[in-house]
């Protein structure tokens, strides 16, 4: 039988990446992504068993977590800033991503709900607990989010 | 009949869409299925992965993580007013490194290993 220490490196090769991108495409920012991917897998293994839905609904409260202690000032940057007038390594780096730049002009909400069923596959009743409302109002929710990328992709080209 | 909304559209696609009507129709129709594909072109592109990645910097990290955690842990173990009996936690990692910690029920570390070898001996 597979142990608790291997079925956790097994969770970490198979997920990092894609836990990775979920926290950069949540926050835009890769540094943080890269501290949150590490603080979820270190969660993960004083948790002991832990499930690939786990890892990601950690790291969204992680990031949310780490969204709100943003400053101001950082804030409306993110807001106001476009490709061209991003300023420093990181935000270019941002600017290149499309997922990010069609994500970063939706609410942290939206992104997040997104992100959860793209990534982690969570179903409408997981989703709505998750986010204390009902299975219905998360497909309302999810199909105004999906409409709204889709616009922002169009813009992209 | 008339394309469904995006709501509609959007429980299709996650096979929510409990209207078997609407269903056959999306089946159907060539506009409704380009939506779809649409979608599903956004999806993967939020899910792609990042650019410039590597697997082996993954496997460094895991040991980092992997040690941080069990060092963590043992202090965890180590602060626990239990019995004087011994604790043990051990992590193995896919290249081989086994890290091995041990703790008393007080609240000291007993020994931290690495592949076995005491890297802080016993004190008495």
């Amino acid at each position: 039988m597979e142990s608790v220490a291997q079925s956790l490196e097994n969770l970490y090769y198979e997920h990092r990446e894609n836990l990775l991108g979920f926290c950069f495409r949540l926050m835009g920012d890769h540094q943080a992504a890269e501290d949150v991917t590490q603080e979820v897998f270190a969660a993960a293994c004083e948790r002991g068993d832990v499930e690939a839905g786990w890892l990601f609904t950690c790291a969204r409260s992680r990031c949310i977590d780490r969204l709100r202690r943003r400053s101001v000032w950082q804030r409306v940057r993110l807001a106001i800033q476009t490709p061209e007038a991003s300023r420093g390594f990181e935000d270019r780096v941002a600017a290149r991503d499309l997922g990010w730049t069609v994500l970063r002009k939706l609410s942290v909400k939206m992104r997040s709900l997104l992100l959860l069923r793209a990534y982690a596959g969570l179903s409408y009743e997981e989703l709505a607990e998750l986010f204390e409302t009902t299975p219905s109002a998360i497909g309302v929710m999810l199909s105004r989010a999906r409409k709204k990328a889709l616009k922002e992709m169009e813009k992209q080209g | 009949m008339t394309c469904p909304d995006w709501n509609q559209r959007s429980l299709y696609y996650d096979g929510e869409l409990t209207d078997q009507t609407v269903s056959a129709h999306i089946e159907g129709c060539l506009a409704c299925r380009s939506e779809l594909r649409k979608l599903e072109e956004m999806e993967a592109c939020l899910t792609s992965p990042l650019s410039g990645r590597t697997t082996k910097k993954s496997r460094a990290a895991w040991k980092l993580v992997a040690a941080a955690a069990i060092l963590v842990g043992g202090l965890g173990l180590a602060l626990r007013p239990t019995t004087s009996q011994p604790n043990v936690t051990r992590m193995a990692t896919r290249d081989g490194t086994v890290y091995t910690v041990s703790t008393t029920g007080q609240a000291r570390l007993l020994s931290l290993e690495v592949n076995g070898n005491l890297a802080r001996p016993e004190e008495n």
